[in-house]
């Protein structure tokens, strides 16, 4: 069974000079254990092993689920990238391939690097009058002093 | 076995956004408040990010959706016939411990569409009524970003500077001054700088599955604590079943289980539902009674009906240029609220605001992020190297518009573990809906263009983004056609209130959060000016 979930693996994950292939780091296996935390995706898992079974003779069978059986595809090509993409040596190669730090979000984070750019508007007041009293007062305001400090208690006059 | 029967003054069900908020409002002027949660306190470390196969757990343990998660505290939300699928959390925190902490308000005309435009249906309050509350809140929780945005009414300088734009963020920065679109870097319950026990954003991504350092807020770490320290009393592990009307149709208390099975009956003079936009009607759906046969307070029928989701499509733009698309707070640092108003040039009523969205891991990317297909097989790996890091997506958040048959009911042919029915989302996409993601697809493609991007791939909604849970019991001055009315209690039954977003009129086209936490905490005030507690 395990060459037959190798060779559907390697159809979805092959390998080339860069990326494992899905077999060699046992996704198969991975995504079995997976599985087993819950009984919808065991019952799922194993309907994937009979299909693979069903269809042993086909040449692809990454293929063949996809056209027969869609929805069981959606869970397995789920399942297989899931246990392939949280292999630390994938993420190895994740990390040299791009500018990704290798290590999980916390407890270091990472360093966003930014620019600082300012809105072109800064001035024009855009939002729409409710058609109150208080919106006139407040628009009449805010477009005297558009970088006016407000505080709490100024803010507390406007309930009615 | 017997119920087990105590008595309290104000009862709270649910200890969310709204619960506690409104928990500590009362409990700041001296009022004895006692809030029942069915879940249970949440560890900082429960964020699960620290984990070699962090990305994993964002799938199972941490997913939004509780049909795919069913922690023990979680109930069936039955899905089947609604296009976008629920998205919450069940524990003291509610929602705010899984939630991304983009905080824009709700703008005046947002409380006025049917007298302004024509559509959906009027708040009995104003935004005025509501301002001072923000702020208070804004505080309370820590709001990081920029006072002084003209595309909004004022408000005081934030708790801490705004989170980084990031490399995408910049790019798309400049491509709207060029544009000349309105934009404004967001609020967000996110501290950039420590504050207390609360460290500052370290820009590690996934916000969506808790934050371990606490910089992104959520309410038991901001509100529950000083609400404790003020004397009010929080109850973990109680899952209300329904609530308890005398002969004249007064609510008296709410009848409750533990977690080993046994039975509660607690007496309150004030019953408050906090339970969120499907969770509270599912709780006074199945309080029937022969003065309520139809739910708890629903002579209008409006109760579940209505409920707003905001469908929001995505467009992801890819860059040559590797943005670092996997750093920065996942789901905001500019808001974009050029087409947030009406206009009558255009096809539909109202408008959208655009955010731009980031924190995708190395998996999230693999299967294809917000919008985008990367190829299985032989493509895969080169595809994968062209999207990752080098994406940034931007959300549509559409506003939208009630509809009757757009509703949350109940089925009692499936249960949660203590035989309270499930809740089932019945939800479509409207006319005016329709025309609007196409518009806002338009918008956000062109903007990623002047951004650079060399290829954008677009969704016309997300389907699991179901967490903008809004209009369920709607507020209004009609007891014909609204649910509470503008002090969020019962028309029908006048001890009882909702104060979570299933009182909105409207959706507006903003995340709601800071907007129903303003309405909880306004509706704790009134209700001690009106002496009733
Ligand atoms: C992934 C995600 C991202 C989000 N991002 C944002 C964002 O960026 N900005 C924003 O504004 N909003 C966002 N939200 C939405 C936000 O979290 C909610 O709007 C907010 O938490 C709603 O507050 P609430 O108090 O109404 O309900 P909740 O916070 O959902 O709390 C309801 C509580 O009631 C409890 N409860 C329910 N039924 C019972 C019962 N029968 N007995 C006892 N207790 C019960 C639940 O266990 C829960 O703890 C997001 C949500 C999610 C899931
Ligand atoms: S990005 Fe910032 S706010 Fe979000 S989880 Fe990480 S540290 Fe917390």
């Amino acid at each position: 069974m395990s060459t037959l979930l190798d060779r559907f693996t390697n159809d979805l994950l092959p390998g080339n000079d860069h990326w494992p292939a899905a077999s060699e780091i046992e996704v198969g296996a991975v995504m079995q254990e997976l599985a087993s935390t819950d009984s919808e995706q065991k019952s799922l898992f194993d309907r994937l092993l009979d299909f693979l079974e069903n269809h042993k003779e086909r040449l692809a069978l990454g293929e063949t689920l996809e056209a027969e059986d869609s929805e069981l595809f959606v869970f397995a090509k789920v399942l297989a990238f899931e246990a392939y993409y949280i292999n630390p040596k994938v993420r190895e190669v994740v990390a040299r391939r791009s500018m990704y730090a290798n290590r999980p979000p916390q407890p270091a984070g990472f360093l966003v690097v930014t620019r600082r750019v300012s809105p072109w508007n800064e001035g024009e007041i855009l939002w729409r009058s409710d058609g109150t009293e208080r919106s006139g007062e407040v628009l009449i305001e805010q477009k005297k002093d558009p970088k006016k400090t407000w505080t709490v208690e100024e803010i507390r006059q406007w309930r009615r | 076995m017997a119920a087990l029967r105590d008595e309290v003054n104000v009862l709270v069900v649910g200890a969310g956004a709204a619960g506690a908020a409104f928990t500590w409002r009362l409990a700041s002027m001296g009022v004895a408040v006692t809030c029942l949660e069915q879940g249970e306190w949440q560890s900082p470390e429960s964020s699960l990010t620290a984990l070699e196969n962090w990305e994993s757990k964002r799938l199972r343990e941490r997913s939004p959706n509780p049909n795919i998660r069913r922690n023990a505290a979680d109930y069936p939300i039955l899905d089947d016939t609604s296009i976008i699928k629920p998205a919450i959390f069940n524990g003291v925190g509610g929602s705010t411990i899984l939630w991304s902490a983009h905080t824009p308000r709700f703008r005046p005309s947002d409380f006025r569409v049917k007298s302004l435009d024509g559509v959906g249906a009027d708040w009995p309050i104003s935004y005025w009524d509501l301002a001072e509350y923000y702020e208070i809140n804004d505080e309370i929780m820590g709001t990081s970003g920029q006072h002084g945005d003209p595309g909004n009414p004022p408000r005081t300088p934030r708790t801490t500077p705004p989170v980084p734009l990031g490399l995408a963020g910049s790019r798309i920065a400049d491509a709207l001054n060029d544009l000349k679109w309105h934009w404004w870097p967001s609020d967000g319950n996110i501290l950039t700088l420590d504050r207390g026990s609360r460290k500052a954003c370290n820009g590690c991504g996934p916000c969506e599955m808790g934050c371990a350092n606490g910089a992104r807020a959520s309410v038991d770490i901001t509100y529950w604590p000083e609400a404790l320290a003020l004397g009010a009393e929080l109850r973990t592990g109680a899952t209300v079943r329904r609530v308890l009307v005398d002969a004249t149709g007064r609510a008296t208390g709410v009848e409750w289980i533990d977690p080993t099975g046994q039975e509660h009956v607690t007496h309150a003079n004030v019953v408050v539902m906090a339970c969120n936009g499907v969770g509270t009607p599912r709780i006074l759906l199945n309080s029937v009674s022969k003065e309520h046969p139809r739910g708890l307070g629903n002579s209008s029928d409006q109760l579940g009906r209505n409920l707003m989701l905001h469908p929001i499509p995505v467009v992801t733009g890819v860059f040559d240029e590797d943005v670092q698309s996997w750093s920065g707070n996942d789901a905001f640092a500019l808001l974009i609220q050029e087409f947030y108003e009406n206009d009558e040039s255009r096809d539909f009523k109202r408008g959208y605001e655009m955010q731009v969205t980031r924190g995708q891991g190395p998996l999230v990317t693999a299967l294809g992020g917000f919008s985008h297909d990367i190829p299985w097989g032989l493509g895969h790996h080169e595809a994968f190297e062209k999207f990752f890091g080098h994406v940034a997506t931007v959300a549509v958040t559409c506003e939208d518009l009630p509809h009757p048959n757009n509703r949350v009911t109940i089925d009692p042919s499936v249960t949660d573990r203590c035989g309270v029915p499930a809740a089932r989302m019945s939800y479509e996409l409207e006319e005016n809906s329709k025309k609007m993601i196409k518009h806002g697809v338009k918008s956000a493609t062109a903007l990623l263009v002047k951004a650079g991007a060399r290829e954008t791939h677009a969704k016309p909604f997300a389907p699991s983004a179901g967490f903008h849970l809004m209009g369920t019991a709607r507020m209004g001055s009609n007891p014909k056609d609204s649910f509470v009315n503008q002090a969020c209690r019962s028309h029908d039954v006048p001890n009882l209130l909702v104060i979570d977003g299933s009182v909105f009129a409207s959706a507006g086209a903003v995340n709601p959060t800071p907007t129903l936490q303003a309405v909880a905490l306004r509706a704790a005030d009134l209700l001690r000016e009106d002496a009733l507690v």
